[in-house]
């Protein structure tokens, strides 16, 4: 176990280290040249040099590189070229707001899709099924940002049931503890204060979530279905035990196995689905922090956000694998097979 | 050249302004700018006074700035809408909170071009070479933690932005402030007496008004204490920084807010309670958040004016910068390169059919080098009449009678004109004269890199491309674009030399004499091909009032709540 375990991280670290990579070369790709864009217009090239000398943009890319891996060794991604800030601070401080949307996505998504698709299993090819299935696939279909002006336009504009973004009214001020706005709210004793948070988390966790609910939805019920018709249900079935037992026990319990391995990926998926809806919602988390830089050629902070991505990504998965092969002993063996 | 080219790396970003402050100054002259600042300040300052005698009855606490409508009060929240959040230090960032926490020795006017008004300094004296400026500081004028501003903590805020080599000197680099591409032209900053600082160059600054009324990276007062304590990041959290009309109260990722200086100089002013900034990326938000009164105004582009120009409930305004667009030539180019060919595409264009679809705000550019209303302006050299046929034949003549190919580059810069729409109104416009024009959309950061360039510039890595430039209202920095802009000027060694000429002579006639020079050039060569121009255009709530003089500072807007 603990060698698969330590296996599982140097494979980790070694995906890490291609991510790394290739993001530090794809950005050096894209054409333009921020030194000339830090540049007013009438600057001279000696002075365009002295900025990119500033910038580390004149050595060679493959010193680049190196004094690249050595930061970032040491957790130092830079600093934003057009900000000065450390880009570890810049993430550190808009994270939360992101987790928070994507944890709220994510509890979403299982509180629906889960009987939702248990129902459309059981009653399958009845009228529920159909339907949750024909409402599935229209939704699975529907751009992430198109759903989330109309959630603003319809509900927080014309109905005026929901804010319009952001993740507190205007007014209100709330000292960061932890950078979540609820767990903050709930520190200072202050509910009310929560609670207007969660008005505000609705409409984009809803928005966010629902692409996700039908693919969720689907894969329960296909999940289900397929448990159902195999043998140890069917023989709890002749034991006689009662239609209820037999789904939640020995059919719910085997389907969601498959689900626990993409839970926790869909957290950090939430993550980067999350950069539209930030943008529509004014959520001031990772997305819109990569939005806005892109936007200018941020070369530091474009590359810190998607290596502190991509990072979440390998560690999630690392985690999700160990957690799996702890609670299943034969996909610990399958993989030791492999290894 | 070199000498030249700095100074004027503050105008390109500056807002609006005018350049001759020693224009109505006899010749001989001490200049002094207190003169001009007195003048536009009492325009500025004496409407409240003389009708708040009789208005003052209808308002609510103060008397202080009715509105135009006669209607008086003060107060209330203010909360404007913007793309992203800055740090608010005004020696690496620009940011409009920037604008309302400090100051500078003069602020630009509102809406006049070319005006100042007063900042921090009562007075500011400039000797007859132009080589020393002596600013009297305002007595009374304070940090926002109650540290008076004196002689000794503005040398040394100024000090920290002149010289690269100051301990204090931070990422400010980047923002280019005005002395420091120019090393060495500031050879002294001392303090004369408590209240007076003496700057003195080593060669004139042909624009420095607008270095005395750029808040940001230029002469803004930032408090030393503030800078000792952090230098790198005080811009973050900036408690006690600024000597503005408006302190810094907190931040979080999506807003900053900023309450009224009670202790600003200028007493009753500001008249809002608190001024924020909420961060809203989406377009379509910021409309949506405007039409329910969760802000109160945001700057709109493109799409959002049509939207937005018949509602009884907003107010659309337009505020400096111009921002203007033309078509710039590569002339390296066979094609491009022949000045006939571009007279041809001149008189291809009827922008006039064009100008009322792009933006109701948006004006025909008539003439070559100044937008109209610039000093210098010369309103005789009109535009190449709009003539298929006689581009037709310029074609001919040029050697391509069966028409010419050509590649149009454009990107949709987010101010300004829409140019998607404007270069596929020209494709067509083309079409007819006999050019076979293939549209070639990129993205807005390699345009800006590329279109872009050191003055006298020798490539230019496009064809033909469909440019935008900006404006503050300086003469000055909008000539000089057109050395950076295209390859032009690296071809055209007379243009390049009237540049130097310009940036480094101190007699205003010279300069307005240049300035005709350079457009009759620009003129006679079709160096580019001027399209339209427009301000910002901004969507504003109703229950906003004194927004009318109110551009970039806040001082006489308040909000009905």
């Amino acid at each position: 176990m603990l060698r698969f375990g330590v296996n599982r991280l140097a494979s980790g670290f070694l995906t890490a280290l291609v991510v790394v990579t290739a993001t530090f070369f794809i950005v050096r790709l894209v054409p333009g040249d921020p030194a000339s864009a830090m540049a007013p217009p009438t600057a001279t090239p000696a002075q365009v040099d002295r900025i990119r000398e500033y910038l580390g943009l004149s050595e060679p890319i493959w010193a680049q590189y190196g004094i690249y891996l050595q930061h970032l060794a040491q957790f130092d991604f830079g600093t934003s070229i057009r900000t000065g800030q450390p880009v570890v601070e810049d993430l550190v401080s808009r994270l939360p707001a992101s987790i928070e949307l994507a944890l709220a996505a994510l509890i979403l998504e299982l509180l629906i899709a889960i009987p939702v698709g248990i129902v459309a299993a059981v009653r399958r090819a009845s009228a529920f099924d159909y339907v949750s299935r024909f409402t599935s696939s229209v939704i699975v279909g529907l751009p992430v940002f198109w759903v989330s002006l109309m959630f603003l336009w319809i509900f927080a504009f014309l109905l005026d049931l929901f804010p319009l973004g952001n993740r507190l009214d205007i007014q209100t001020s709330l000292t960061s503890v932890t950078g979540f706005v609820l767990v903050d709210a709930l520190l200072a004793g202050r509910p009310e204060v929560a609670l207007e948070a969660l008005h505000h988390l609705a409409l984009p966790a809803v928005a966010l979530a629902l692409p996700s609910i039908a693919f969720w939805t689907r894969l329960m019920r296909g999940s289900l279905l397929e448990v159902l018709g195999e043998d140890h249900v069917r023989a709890a079935r002749a034991k006689g035990l009662g239609r209820r037992q037999v789904v939640m026990r020995h059919g719910v319990r085997n389907a969601l196995n498959p689900m626990v391995t993409v839970f926790g990926l869909e957290l950090v998926s939430l993550l980067t689905a999350g950069v539209l809806v930030e943008i529509v919602f004014s959520w001031p988390g990772v997305g819109n922090y990569l939005f806005t830089s892109l936007q200018v050629r941020d070369y530091p902070v474009v590359q810190g956000t998607v290596i502190a991505i991509a990072l979440l990504y390998v560690t999630v998965n690392s985690i999700v694998d160990v957690v799996q092969a702890r609670l299943d002993p034969r996909i610990l063996a399958t993989m030791q097979a492999h290894a | 050249m070199m000498r030249g080219t700095s100074r004027l790396r503050s105008l390109e970003r500056a807002f609006t302004g005018r350049t001759l402050l020693r224009g109505p100054v006899g010749l001989g002259m001490t200049l002094s700018l207190v003169m001009l600042v007195a003048a536009c300040g009492q325009e500025q300052l004496a409407s409240p006074s003389a009708s708040g005698s009789d208005a003052g009855s209808a308002a609510p606490t103060s008397s202080l700035t009715p509105d135009p409508s006669g209607e008086s009060g003060r107060g209330g929240t203010f909360v404007m809408a913007v793309g992203e959040m800055l740090p608010m230090d005004p020696l690496s960032s620009q940011t409009f909170a920037n604008l309302q926490i400090y100051q500078a020795p003069l602020r630009r006017h509102p809406t006049e071009y070319g005006e100042f008004l007063p900042g921090y300094a009562d007075g500011v004296d400039v000797s007859d070479d132009g080589l020393e400026y002596t600013i009297h500081i305002r007595p009374g004028v304070m940090f926002h933690d109650g540290s008076p501003l004196t002689a000794e903590a503005l040398v040394f805020t100024l000090e920290l932005q002149a010289y690269p080599d100051n301990e204090f000197h931070n990422g400010g680099e980047l923002w280019a402030g005005w002395a420091r591409g120019n090393p060495g032209v500031v050879t002294a900053i001392e303090a004369v007496d408590e209240m007076t600082v003496r700057l003195t160059l080593s060669e004139p600054v042909v624009d420095m008004e607008f270095v005395l009324a750029d808040e940001q990276g230029g002469f803004a007062a930032v408090n030393p204490a503030v800078i000792r304590a952090d230098p790198e990041g005080f811009g973050q959290d900036p408690v006690g920084a600024g000597t503005g009309p408006f302190m810094f109260a907190e931040r979080s990722n999506d807003a900053v807010t900023l309450v009224r200086n009670d202790d600003y100089w200028d007493e009753g002013l500001p008249l809002l309670d608190r001024w924020i900034l909420r961060v809203m990326p989406d377009p379509g938000a910021r409309l949506l958040a405007l039409k329910a009164g969760e802000i109160h105004m945001f700057d709109v582009s493109g799409p959002e004016i049509a939207q937005l120009e018949n509602d009884p409930d907003i107010n659309l305004l337009t505020v400096p910068p111009i921002f203007g667009s033309f078509i710039a030539f590569n002339y390296d180019d066979p094609v491009t390169g022949i000045p006939e060919v571009r007279q041809a595409i001149s008189q291809a264009i009827d922008m006039d059919s064009i100008v009322g679809e792009l933006s109701p705000f948006a004006t025909v550019t008539p003439t070559f080098g100044l937008f109209p209303g610039l000093p210098g302006y010369r309103d005789d050299l009109t535009w190449y009449p709009y003539d298929p046929a006689a581009a037709r034949e310029l074609l001919t003549s040029a050697g391509f009678p069966d028409g010419v190919d050509l590649t149009f580059t454009f990107s949709t810069p987010p101010v300004g004109l829409n140019h998607q729409l404007l270069a596929q109104a020209l494709q067509a416009q083309l079409q007819e004269a006999g050019f076979r024009v293939t549209l070639n959309q990129i993205d807005g950061p390699t345009m800006f890199q590329s279109g872009f360039g050191p003055p006298g510039r020798e490539d230019y890595p496009f064809q033909m491309a469909l440019n935008l430039t900006g404006s503050d209202g300086n003469p000055v920095g909008l000539l000089a674009g057109w050395t950076s802009r295209s390859n032009y000027a690296a071809q055209h060694p007379a243009f390049m030399e009237l540049f130097g000429r310009m940036v480094t002579t101190t007699d205003p006639d010279t300069l307005l004499e240049i300035f005709g020079e350079m457009q009759q050039m620009l003129y006679d060569d079709v160096a580019y091909v001027p399209l339209a121009h427009t301000e910002v255009v901004r969507a504003v709530a109703m229950n906003v009032h004194g927004i009318e003089t109110a551009a970039y500072h806040f001082l006489d807007v308040w909000v009905e709540e």
